[in-house]
């Protein structure tokens, strides 16, 4: 196998794990992400700059 | 009895030597993804914007700690001639593919795949996800001079002789405080102490790139002190069960959870952390016997990285003590930032790992494991891809930002801007609801007045601007024309209502300038602008004078050094 079978064997690889993963990921956020509009809560008014937890 | 030469991965052939940049063009497209998009990429800390105009906070002439200096004033410049949509996605993007070229640039001598293994794991690993997403633009810029700041010094210090590039690089890899530190650090490393003159030259030379930050930092002495909560709040951080010292091995270990992609709080970090142990001990012995100054500039490197961001985690006490007690400590609180210097290492011995691996195996398995390697660093961060999961999307400014900008351009007195509701950070809808710094401080083009105040995890860390201080105070009177009267007294001349962040902003007695959909511009009559003192002044004046002076003189010595070359017939 030349360079030629390298670049299909990566491009196979790449294209199989973007698929692979989209799927994966879009399962998981779809059934874990929180609702898109939060209530703003009124005893915290400023927005949080991160997280540590 | 020698193996005869049988093509395979590292054999060279014609064409080859666009493999690198393609592939790293190739890897960084897919990192990003739709950042590359038309339109402005808005999270966190990052904030583009169509024009950003000059002035004197830019210049560290303002009242708050130089956190964007000289960074803003090198995009204002820059937007002038390149379109601050198409600047984003440059200073986004070639970074990335610049520094993957010049990290392998001291592995020629590797096979191809292992020079491909080195790209993909410089381009796709948690740092570049993690800043990314927090916006660090300029630490990533440093991060793409970064191999080749240690490939000139190292050429410096062979050839006896300054490279012209140099300086370049250096205001480059210098564009915040933190990168400058870790560009500082990287070129004495590799530049050394034999020569005392020399290595005098890189310390004037790296004091000239950082001038800009360091002397307002200086002047910022009386009040440049910053909360001590900070030091605990942005520590080196463990990363779901990964604990703070193996994240910051693996490259991870930013102090806010919310940008650490998914795949790093589960299985995968581990199965990442035991990939990049078990390269670089396969791979230590063969690099070290490569050439031990290299090897030990790389090391030096790695090693004051690697501490640096464990002691935030350590003793984040310490941190806050420097943060309180040393003006413009506070501007490198972020320890794990200096992850950037563990990087060529970590990925040198990959390489010189994958080199090995290929070199003990046969044909058909090697080019196997050859393709596994190449790809590994994006399979164990998948979520890395196509702007780190969705997390960085180009968007356009809602109307109201150039129509608020028109209008106080137009028919707004004098007096600098103040930005409310008065808290630091927006959740607009209009950004996909990400977080991002208000961007219409930079949008419009007078120096602002905004709340440096941040909110980590419910704990609030005091900001260090005395003006704002001074705002706060203003609004907390009890009716609209005092309010207004104090903002006057303070030099605000326009205050700027942002309808559509949640906190309620108090009334100022002014005329309104602008009703729009989102913004509110209203006008204080009566304010005068805030002039700095003639000695500050000349201060920043040096210190840009200093930063812009090694450029001149890089230009200069490439322009001779190329009319005293000898013409190739």
């Amino acid at each position: 196998m030349g360079i030629s079978g390298i670049a299909g064997l990566i491009g196979s690889l790449i294209v199989g794990g973007v698929v692979g993963t989209v799927s994966l990921v879009g399962v998981i956020n779809s059934q874990t992400s929180p609702p898109s509009k939060s209530p703003v809560s009124v005893e915290q008014p400023d927005l949080d700059y991160g997280s540590n937890s | 009895m020698p193996r005869p030469a049988m093509p395979g991965p590292a054999m060279p052939r014609p064409g080859r030597g666009w493999w690198v940049p393609g592939w790293a063009v190739l890897v960084t497209v897919v990192l990003l993804g739709p950042a590359l998009a038309a339109g402005y990429v808005l999270s966190y800390d990052m904030v583009w914007v169509p024009d950003l105009t000059l002035r004197a906070d830019f210049l560290g002439l303002g009242s708050s700690l130089p956190r964007a200096v000289p960074s803003d004033a090198v995009v204002s410049v820059l937007d002038e001639v390149v379109p601050g949509w198409l600047l984003q996605k440059l200073v986004l993007a070639l970074p990335l593919v610049a520094g993957a070229v010049g990290v392998v640039r001291p592995l020629r001598d590797l096979p191809l795949t292992a020079r491909l293994v080195a790209v993909s794991l410089f381009v796709w690993n948690p740092f570049v996800a993690e800043r990314l997403v927090m916006g660090h633009w300029p630490v990533l810029v440093g991060y793409g001079a970064l191999p080749w700041v240690l490939d000139l010094g190292r050429r410096w210090r062979v050839d006896r002789r300054l490279p012209a590039a140099l300086p370049l690089l250096l205001v480059t890899g210098s564009l915040s405080a933190s990168a400058g530190v870790v560009t500082a650090v990287a070129l004495v490393a590799s530049v050394g102490l034999r020569s005392r003159a020399r290595a005098a030259l890189a310390v004037g030379l790296v004091a000239a790139a950082n001038a800009p930050w360091v002397v307002s930092g200086l002047l910022h002495a009386a009040a440049g002190r910053s909360d001590p909560a900070g030091a605990a709040a942005f520590a080196l951080s463990g990363e779901g069960s990964l604990p703070a010292p193996l994240a910051a091995l693996s490259l991870g270990g930013i102090w806010n959870s919310e940008v650490v992609p998914h795949s790093r709080t589960g299985l995968l970090a581990w199965v990442s952390l035991l990939v990049l142990l078990t390269l670089a001990l396969t791979g230590a012995r063969q690099w070290w016997a490569r050439g031990r100054r290299d090897a030990a500039t790389l090391l030096v490197c790695w090693a004051v990285g690697l501490g640096a961001a464990l002691l935030t985690w350590a003793s984040p006490d310490l941190v806050a003590w420097v943060a309180v007690h040393v003006p413009g400590g506070g501007l490198v609180r972020d320890g794990s930032r200096l992850l950037v210097l563990c990087v060529p290492l970590v990925v040198t011995l990959a390489a010189v790992a994958t080199s090995r691996l290929l070199g003990v195996m046969e044909d058909a398995g090697a080019v196997m494991v050859a393709g596994v390697l190449v790809v590994l660093p994006l399979l164990l961060l998948p979520d890395a891809a196509l702007g780190v999961g969705g997390r960085l999307q180009a968007v356009e400014f809602p109307t109201d930002y150039a129509a608020a900008r028109a209008v106080i351009d137009e028919r707004a007195g004098e007096g600098d801007v103040l930005l409310l509701p008065l808290a630091s950070y927006r959740r607009p809808s209009w950004n996909g609801d990400r977080k991002v710094l208000d961007p219409t401080g930079r949008y419009q083009s007078r120096d602002f007045v905004t709340s440096d105040e941040l909110v980590v995890s419910g704990t609030v860390i005091a900001g260090e601007d005395p003006r704002v201080m001074e705002v706060s105070r203003a609004l907390a009177l009890p009716s609209a024309p005092e309010r207004a009267r104090a903002l006057v007294d303070a030099g605000i001349g326009v205050v700027i209502t942002d309808r559509d962040a949640p906190r309620v902003s108090p009334e100022v007695e002014g005329e309104t300038l602008l009703r729009g959909s989102r913004l509110t511009v209203t006008e204080l009559p009566g304010a005068r602008p805030r002039s700095s003192s003639a000695g500050r002044v000349g201060a920043m004046a040096a210190a840009w004078a200093a930063f812009v002076g090694p450029l001149g003189w890089g230009v200069a010595a490439a322009v001779t050094r190329r009319r005293r070359r000898p013409a190739v017939s």
